[in-house]
């Protein structure tokens, strides 16, 4: 069976229901960090594992929606599958919550060995945690292979990476879409599999109490958990392609440099995870010049390329900019922005200046906030508006996206100052020599409730097609 | 057709769901089963308490004045340890190594002060003067002595991991050694064993200066997969099987992409 516009409208009501949540936690932890809710404070760091983990998988499911629904262009994902990868991912949440609501699990997104075995929650607590992601990762595996699949179906694997273009010979049409989502994907199972093998090991302590190799298992929780993050950005930046064209009425091919690009991103992604490492003395040295360098390639020419071409086809083009195309089009030019303070941060030089400042959440939550984020919901618009086609008033339109905008880079900006001046990530409460940081975060509250207004406005706009839609 | 693929899905979810539920049964047991017998872990074991909060007891100490902890600690940072009278085990040898190894480091009441504790209720000040007398400290500013009340006791000796149990049968107590440093009144270091080595001390006494000392266990023979071996005699470093780990995930995921395209069958290029 092909998937069916339900199948995407319910990954779209998800969304809807745990970013806003997702975003609360967030704000929760900054109005900690501004002491006004001090005697709340022992639940900042549960919240910051439900809040960073939550959300990195939110926005992996989110992008995988999407590709799915770009892919029923070209080819059949299965309905059975996605199904499947839907109750999987609500079943993961449900014991995420349960061991960090209930347990207090609190070892951070990452999860980093051997704190997940620390004595500040119960065992059971762990274990929930575990289990969560296991289903999270096994289910999202399933997805992954059934996508690539479904591109097999219809392009060799030389025409899906579009290996002709490279060479200069004849070929089929490859949408970019397809060869950006086939790059990520095969990406992806690398990604999963070095979860699964995380998982794995800490299953097999646990059982046995032999221990392990801490380096082993900080390698492999980052080529997982970089990864994912990384991918789920490519994936939107597949959909910003592919849709771009429906509205600037110019298409969008793949050609010789797009197709290099994004094959030098699938020779070197899995390395460029290292730069997680440079603060640990015992990784081989080698290993951190290569984090250097794989950091760079496998963003910079992909990234160029991608905002390059989105400048050429918006230039002069007769654009309506509804709320669908604006989100993507800020979406797309925050995604570069917010990879400039990424890359400033893979420096070596400069990371073992920023390294655990809140320069690091500053860097990653621009190119999520105002790249990732924007990009799904702009294509979430773009699909529920198709569908139920409700009037557009352009200028409440422009009001939500003001309102994304001015508070999103607000909440950025004190993450960033903060960061310039030495303000650690991941306190709690700051001590009397950084009382600064309590400053910049009260206003961040501030930016983060007016980016929440309109993302509220967004989901009343969005939902009202929604709700047509899946009416239909 | 359709709604046989769905069920397909569902079914496989389910089938997913009693799996991990069976296994979420199981597995707490076989944790607690394995935690038991595993050989005690000195760094973990010291590391439980680290940066947890001293509770501000009232101390009576031998020349009779009551004293707060947290004065104590608001004035120089402390190293606590705990003791009863009459041990006849490891109580005075240990407060004598640790007297040795004080007197090896220097700093003792310029920059910091020892408390010494005793656990047993029916321990009066003059019985803790004689463990004095018999550990050899002058007991003043420098190095105190005192009591306190069981109750302020237990919370102390529960803040830094310290535990006593009356055994019936010999009239004396079963307890560990250890000395725990106290800075601005959390845990910076505890350092278990039942005698003071005057190098781990050191490092102690820089984490009460505030000097952070980065503490990490190596990880021993019983490890599985490590990256590195080091060889002791000549520093030389060699990779080992679990860098090779590293390289797995990737591999296996560009074989499982050629496979998936080289076996999903294609409708010819007319028919597409
Ligand atoms: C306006 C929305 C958001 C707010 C107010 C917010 C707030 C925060 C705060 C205060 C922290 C802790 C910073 C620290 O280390 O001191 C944090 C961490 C984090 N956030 Fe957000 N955030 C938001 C959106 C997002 C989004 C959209 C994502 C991902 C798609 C995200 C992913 C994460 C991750 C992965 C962490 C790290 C958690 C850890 O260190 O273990 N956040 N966020
Ligand atoms: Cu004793």
């Amino acid at each position: 069976m092909e998937l069916s516009p339900k199948h995407t409208l319910h990954w779209i009501g998800v969304t809807f229901i745990l970013f806003p949540l997702l975003l609360l936690a967030g704000m929760f932890m900054r109005a900690i960090q501004a002491n006004t809710l001090a005697s709340t404070q022992s639940w900042f760091y549960p919240m910051m594992t439900l809040h960073g983990v939550g959300m990195a998988g939110l926005w992996w499911v989110a992008s995988m929606a999407c590709a799915s629904r770009v892919l029923t262009r070209y080819t059949k994902p299965s309905a059975a599958v996605s199904t499947f990868a839907l109750i999987g991912t609500i079943l993961g949440v449900l014991l995420l919550l349960a061991s960090v609501l209930f347990g207090r699990f609190a070892a951070g997104w990452y999860f980093l060995y051997p704190l997940p075995f620390s004595v500040g929650w119960p065992a059971w607590a762990t274990l929930t945690f575990f289990v969560s992601l296991t289903v999270l990762g096994v289910t999202w595996l399933v997805w992954t292979l059934d996508l690539l699949r479904a591109i097999a179906r219809k392009y060799t694997i030389s025409q899906a990476l579009g290996w002709h273009y490279i060479r200069g010979v004849e070929g089929p049409d490859v949408p970019p879409a397809i060869l950006i989502v086939t790059t990520s994907l095969i990406a992806a199972v690398a990604c999963l599999l070095a979860g699964v093998a995380v998982l794995l090991l800490f299953y097999y302590e646990m059982l046995t109490g032999t221990r392990n190799d801490a380096l082993l298992m900080k390698n492999l929780t980052f080529l997982f958990g970089h990864l994912l993050v990384n991918l789920s950005l490519y994936l939107a930046v597949a959909v910003v392609y592919d849709t771009f064209p429906h509205y600037t009425g110019r298409p969008w091919h793949t050609n010789r440099v797009v197709a290099i690009s994004w094959n030098a991103v699938l020779a070197i992604v899995l390395l460029a995870y290292f730069h997680h490492l440079y603060m640990d003395f015992v990784q081989p040295t080698s290993l951190q010049y290569v984090g250097q360098i794989a950091s760079y390639m496998s963003s910079i020419p992909a990234a160029v390329v991608t905002v390059f071409g989105a400048v050429t086809i918006v230039y002069r083009a007769p654009v309506r900019w509804s709320l669908g195309f604006t989100l993507l089009f800020f979406g797309l030019m925050g995604w570069g922005i917010g990879g400039l303070g990424a890359v400033i941060d893979s420096t070596i030089a400069l990371n073992s200046k920023f390294h655990n400042t809140l320069w690091v959440p500053a860097h990653f939550h621009s190119y999520m906030i105002e790249g990732l984020v924007l990009m799904v919901l702009g294509y979430f618009y773009h699909y529920c508006q198709e569908r139920a086609r409700m009037p557009e008033s352009l200028p409440f339109q422009k009001t939500i996206v003001t309102l994304m905008l001015v508070g999103g880079y607000g909440f950025l900006l004190m993450f960033y100052l903060a960061g310039a001046q030495s303000v650690p990530r991941r306190y709690a409460i700051y001590p009397a020599e950084l009382s600064h940081g309590a400053i910049y975060a009260g206003i961040a509250v501030v930016f983060a409730a007016v980016f929440l207004l309109g993302l509220l406005f967004y989901i009343y706009e969005t939902g009202r097609n929604w709700v047509r839609a899946y009416g239909a | 057709m359709g709604r046989d693929r769905r069920r397909t899905g569902a079914r496989l979810a389910w089938t997913g769901v009693t799996l991990l539920s069976i296994l979420a049964i199981a597995w707490p047991a076989s944790v607690s089963a394995s935690r038991g017998d595993e050989p005690v872990d000195l760094l973990r074991e010291e590391s439980r308490h680290l940066y947890g909060p001293v509770p501000d007891i009232d101390v009576q100490l031998i020349d009779g004045r009551h004293v707060r902890l947290a004065d104590l600690w608001r004035d120089t940072p402390l190293l606590v340890t705990l003791f009863y009278s009459h041990c006849a085990g490891t109580c005075t040898p240990f407060l004598r190594s640790l007297h040795t190894a004080v007197g090896q480091n220097g700093g003792l009441g310029s920059e910091y002060r020892v408390l010494s504790l005793s656990f047993d209720p029916h321990d009066t000040l003059e019985n803790a003067r004689a463990t004095a007398a018999a550990v050899g400290v002058e007991p003043g500013d420098a190095w105190l002595f005192g009591t306190g009340t069981p109750a302020d006791v237990a919370r102390l000796a529960e803040a830094v991991g310290f535990w006593y149990e009356p055994v019936q049968a010999t009239n004396q107590f079963d307890h560990p050694s250890l000395v725990a440093a106290v800075r601005d009144g959390s845990v910076v270091r505890v350092l278990l064993g039942t005698t003071v080595n005057a190098s781990r001390l050191k490092s102690a006494l820089f984490e009460l200066k505030g000097v952070y000392v980065p503490l990490y266990s190596r990880p021993g023979e019983n490890v599985l997969f490590r990256c590195l071996q080091i060889d002791a005699l000549t520093q030389e470093v060699r990779f080992d099987w679990g860098m090779l780990l590293l390289v797995v995930p990737g591999l296996l995921a560009l074989a499982i992409g050629g496979t998936i395209f080289r076996t999903t069958g294609r409708p010819t290029s007319r028919e597409a």
